[in-house]
């Protein structure tokens, strides 16, 4: 089973992509916020990241930097998952290194669906 | 589909009908009584009551049943009898209405009989000691004789003072500052 | 990007469960808002308060959106606007700013509260909505756009049909359009693309970025018909950390149930212990060392489980800054809030039970203890006047004080009053007593009513409340330097310390919260009172002596001598002192409380019952009834 890392910081939100993202007969592990995330990347079989971009501590961009510098996942594909949806900010996160982006509220195909596609 | 549905359940009912319902059977005094089994939890001998304060003189005490604290009413005295006798050999019925556990004492449990619709007609003044509204009817079996009581609503009722938004019998503190 | 009730994924579909948890977190994060709102200096924010706040408003926009609640999102979007606006610098904080923003709250935290209980419905969103748009004189309008308006350019984008699925084509046009405007150019010469016009003043490597996101580089040209200089990136959210929180949310059904369960299993230990206490010691000394390693760690389980419904008093004492401020403002006073003790913990069952009294106490307090700023500064007391809300453990006990720097209780008032209803209040009526009566029914020394308190309502409802809790309620004041009300609550209704006694042949428990001492009596202590029945002198008081066989009536007490006298329990309950005649005392211990009315009546004077060590039912005294019918009666009579 394909392993995939949610991070929210909302438990309701984790729980929900997660309850998902496993109906789709995939793995999940979630974090809370930018360092779990990292730490729970580091375990090396994360096969896709989706985060959002409000996190406490650093955001989702800073979050994707990050893990785009660690050898390990630099190219784990991370999709962002947030009610934010301006020009401004998928560019920069696109610059940082994300590779798809999802707004939220999320329909529960349409997740499956981008994530099927993104890890084929 | 619903045709055959709707046969299976008549079917059903006439079937019920024809074996009709359990009756526990007790004895108090010289009359015998039926209730419906469905409101029996259990049947036990007497545990030591403790008396509660301003209690009618039919509810004689409670006792501990579990760790619940359940009320025991005195079937005879309700009757119009003298009370039982509170001894090795005493007999609890041991009533759960709505999830409120009620115990009587009654003189002697008899047995568990199947009483059909037609076993059982009206009683209207025959039990002198029993508010009609709480007797079901008469029913007749091999000869016996049992006065059918409603005991769920019997014990619900303003009668038995079990509960709170009955009024008491007894003078009751109405001082509520 | 909110749908509306019946398209949104979450609102019917199998993810509708998580709806639960939304609630609750949406609460946690309203009472975080609230809480930094109160606090919040409008003249210098700070800026992680600020951030703060808006990281919890983004989670509710966020989450309510998937289940389909658009009332609670729409307002939440409002309040994300405004505080982004803040945050950024675009419009400055003020007063009015915050409370509209407070209101917002009070909106979301109603609709919430519907949709979790039902109940009324809430304002209409709409009219929130805008409301806090006109909070901003309109200043607020969503992302900024180029400083000043810059030369539109006219972009030409041609993309592969394929290359893109229709919600996602959905979605970057939604996207597009709020760029600038867009059209479609039919007739492309390559029957696989697709051609949009774009007129926008965003830099063409942002719209390409867009569609780049979604499709390859390859599939998407853009071409530029006018050249001008980048729009400015804003700076990107600075986020706040949180503290994390480990935890399980558990039913309350199932913690009860554990609770009676240890219950049960301290009852079946003592039970134990009664047995092996009967055996030779010497002969069976490990049975007895293992049975005292039982009791410890039952009672190293009962503890560890009551702790679990315990709760701190934050959970009530959070909403009093809120509170005070509102009520002072429009009361026309300056009044603050100081809180000790918040951390002190206690049963859940009891701080539910606690908060309308308290909030009584204290909108009392502001109400008709603080004085208005003129007549404080007049006084030489601050301008603003304290409530101190305070909360400490004692013994088994928790002990809440609300207290005022207000203008005190003016005893004469009282005592004119109480005489006017027919109270007799004798002129050497020790202070403690003169304060007791406001806690009587019809009871109000406003001199104005306001609608704030109600007319004469409450302290005796408070009162009945604390009471029926097991508790008790005390006053002090003085006039001109203010007022405190205590009140003393047992930890938990569950377990409590009693003492045993004997009355006559029956056996009843004393909580032993009440109890001052008990001892034999001298019959140079009792004398009889006209009026007033039997009592006991007790230094220099005289304290009304209740006949606990006289009062339950016990069968087997008849015919026994009611002047005689032996031990006597002296009690105090809300002020009242009582010695509670008794046979004999048979001991202390921790009873497990059960209830009587589960299956049978309330009864008057008793407040529920509990199992003893032989398995027998034996009645817990209710002390303040007691005491309250022995006031009235004027002596100790029967309560049957």
């Amino acid at each position: 089973m394909k392993r995939v890392l949610v991070v929210d910081d909302s438990p309701s939100v984790r729980k929900m992509v997660a309850f998902v993202l496993r109906q789709g007969g995939y793995d999940v592990v979630e974090a809370g916020d930018a360092n779990d995330a990292i730490t729970a990347a580091g375990f090396g079989d994360v096969r896709l990241v989706i985060t959002d971009h409000h996190l406490p501590g650093d955001d989702g961009i800073a979050l994707i930097r990050a893990l785009r510098s660690k050898p390990h996942c630099a190219h784990v594909p991370i999709v962002m998952l947030t009610t934010e949806a301006g020009a401004e900010l998928k560019c920069a996160a696109r610059a940082a290194g994300a590779t798809a982006w999802i707004a939220k509220p999320f329909d529960p195909q349409r997740l499956l669906s981008v994530v099927d596609k993104v890890l084929s | 589909m619903r045709t055959a549905t709707a046969t299976l359940r008549a079917d059903r009912q006439a079937a019920a009908e024809a074996q009709g319902h359990e009756y526990l059977v007790f004895t108090i005094g010289a009359e015998e009584y039926g209730i419906d089994i469905m409101t029996v939890q259990e049947i036990r001998g007497c545990d030591p009551m403790t008396r509660i304060a301003g209690a009618p003189k039919f509810v004689r005490g409670v006792i501990n049943l579990r760790g619940d604290i359940v009320p025991v009413v005195d079937m005879r005295m309700k009757l119009g009898l003298e009370s039982a006798r509170y001894d090795a050999f005493t007999v609890v019925i041991v009533l759960n209405i709505e999830n409120r556990v009620v115990g009587m004492v009654v003189d002697r449990v008899s047995d568990v009989l199947t009483l059909r619709d037609h076993d059982i007609r009206p009683a209207p003044d025959l039990v002198a000691s029993v508010d009609t509204r709480h007797v079901l009817g008469l029913g007749t079996l091999d000869g016996r004789m049992l006065i059918l009581l409603d005991i769920a609503a019997w014990m619900a009722s303003d009668d038995m003072a079990l509960r709170d938004d009955a009024p008491a019998l007894a003078d009751v503190d109405t001082s509520h500052e | 990007m909110t749908g509306d009730a019946s398209s949104s994924p979450a609102s019917g579909g199998e993810l509708a469960r998580f709806a639960g948890d939304f609630l609750d977190e949406a609460a946690e994060h309203l009472a975080t808002m609230e809480h930094l709102l109160v606090g919040i200096d409008p003249a210098a924010p700070d800026s992680d308060a600020i951030n703060a706040i808006f990281r919890a408003v983004h989670s509710i926009k966020g989450a309510s959106g998937m289940f389909g609640f658009a009332d609670i999102a729409a307002i939440a979007h409002e309040l994300e606007t405004l505080l982004d606006s803040v945050r950024r610098g675009d419009i400055a904080l003020d007063a009015g700013l915050v409370d509209a923003m407070l209101h917002g709250t009070d909106a979301v935290r109603a609709r919430i509260g519907q949709r979790a209980h039902g109940g009324a419905s809430p304002e209409d969103p709409a009219e929130v909505c805008e409301r806090l748009r006109r909070a901003t004189g309109g200043r607020a309008s969503g992302p900024p756009r180029g400083a000043a308006p810059a030369a539109v350019r006219v972009l030409e984008v041609e993309y592969r049909a394929q290359a893109i699925d229709a919600d996602a084509l959905r979605e970057l046009l939604a996207q597009l359009g709020e760029l600038g405007t867009v059209e479609l150019v039919p007739g492309a010469a390559d029957a696989s693309m697709r051609t949009l016009r774009l007129s926008t003043d965003t830099h063409q490597d942002v719209v390409r970025t867009l569609f780049e996101f979604v499709m390859d580089a390859g599939d998407v040209h853009i071409r530029e018909t006018a050249a001008v200089a980048p729009a400015p990136n804003p700076p990107l959210a600075r986020s706040v950390p949180s503290a994390a929180q480990e935890s399980i949310r558990v039913g309350v059904a199932k913690v009860d149930r554990l609770i009676n369960q240890v219950g049960e299993l301290v009852i079946s230990q003592a039970m134990l212990a009664q047995r092996i206490a009967e055996l030779d010691p010497v002969e069976h000394l490990p049975l007895l060392q293992q049975l005292a390693d039982l009791q410890r760690n039952t009672r190293g389980l009962q503890d560890s489980v009551m702790s679990i419904r315990m709760l701190p008093m934050a959970t009530v004492f959070a909403r009093f800054p809120r509170l005070v401020r509102d009520l002072s403002a429009k009361l026309g006073k300056e009044a603050r809030v100081e809180i000790e003790g918040e951390t002190t913990e206690l049963d859940k069952g009891l701080i539910e039970k606690i908060v309308d009294p308290l909030v009584h106490l204290v909108r009392n307090a502001v109400d008709h203890g603080i004085e208005p700023v003129a007549e404080r500064v007049a006084q030489g007391k601050p301008r603003a006047g304290l409530i101190r809300i305070a909360a400490r453990h004692q013994g088994g006990n928790i002990l809440i004080e609300v207290s005022d720097d207000g203008r005190g209780l003016c005893r004469d008032t009282i005592v004119a009053k109480a005489r006017e209803r027919g109270i007799a209040v004798s002129d050497g009526a020790k202070d403690r007593e003169v304060w007791s009566l406001i806690f009587e029914p019809g009871f109000s020394t406003a001199d104005v009513i306001t609608d704030v308190s109600g007319r004469g309502v409450g302290l005796d409802v408070v009162k009945g409340n604390v009471a029926s809790l097991g508790g008790s309620i005390l006053l002090d004041s003085v006039r001109g330097a203010g007022t405190s009300v205590g009140i003393r609550l047992p930890l938990t209704l569950a377990i409590m310390d009693g003492l045993a006694v004997a009355v006559a042949d029956e056996r009843y428990i004393v909580p032993l919260a009440g109890i001052i001492e008990s001892r034999q009596v001298r019959p140079s202590e009792l004398r009889t009172i006209v009026g007033h029945g039997l009592v006991m002198e007790v230094r220099d008081e005289f304290v009304p002596v209740v006949r606990l066989s006289t009062l339950f009536g016990v069968p087997s007490s008849a015919g026994r001598d009611a002047t005689k006298c032996d031990m006597v329990v002296l009690v105090e309950t809300e002020g009242t002192r009582l010695a509670l005649a008794v046979e004999d005392l048979l001991g202390q211990s921790q009873v497990v409380v059960k209830s009587l009315d589960a299956n049978y009546r309330r009864v008057p004077g008793i407040a529920g019952a509990t199992i003893m060590s032989d398995g027998s039912v034996a009645c817990i005294l209710d002390l303040a009834a007691i005491a309250r019918r022995t006031r009235l009666e004027g002596g100790p009579r029967s309560l049957q």
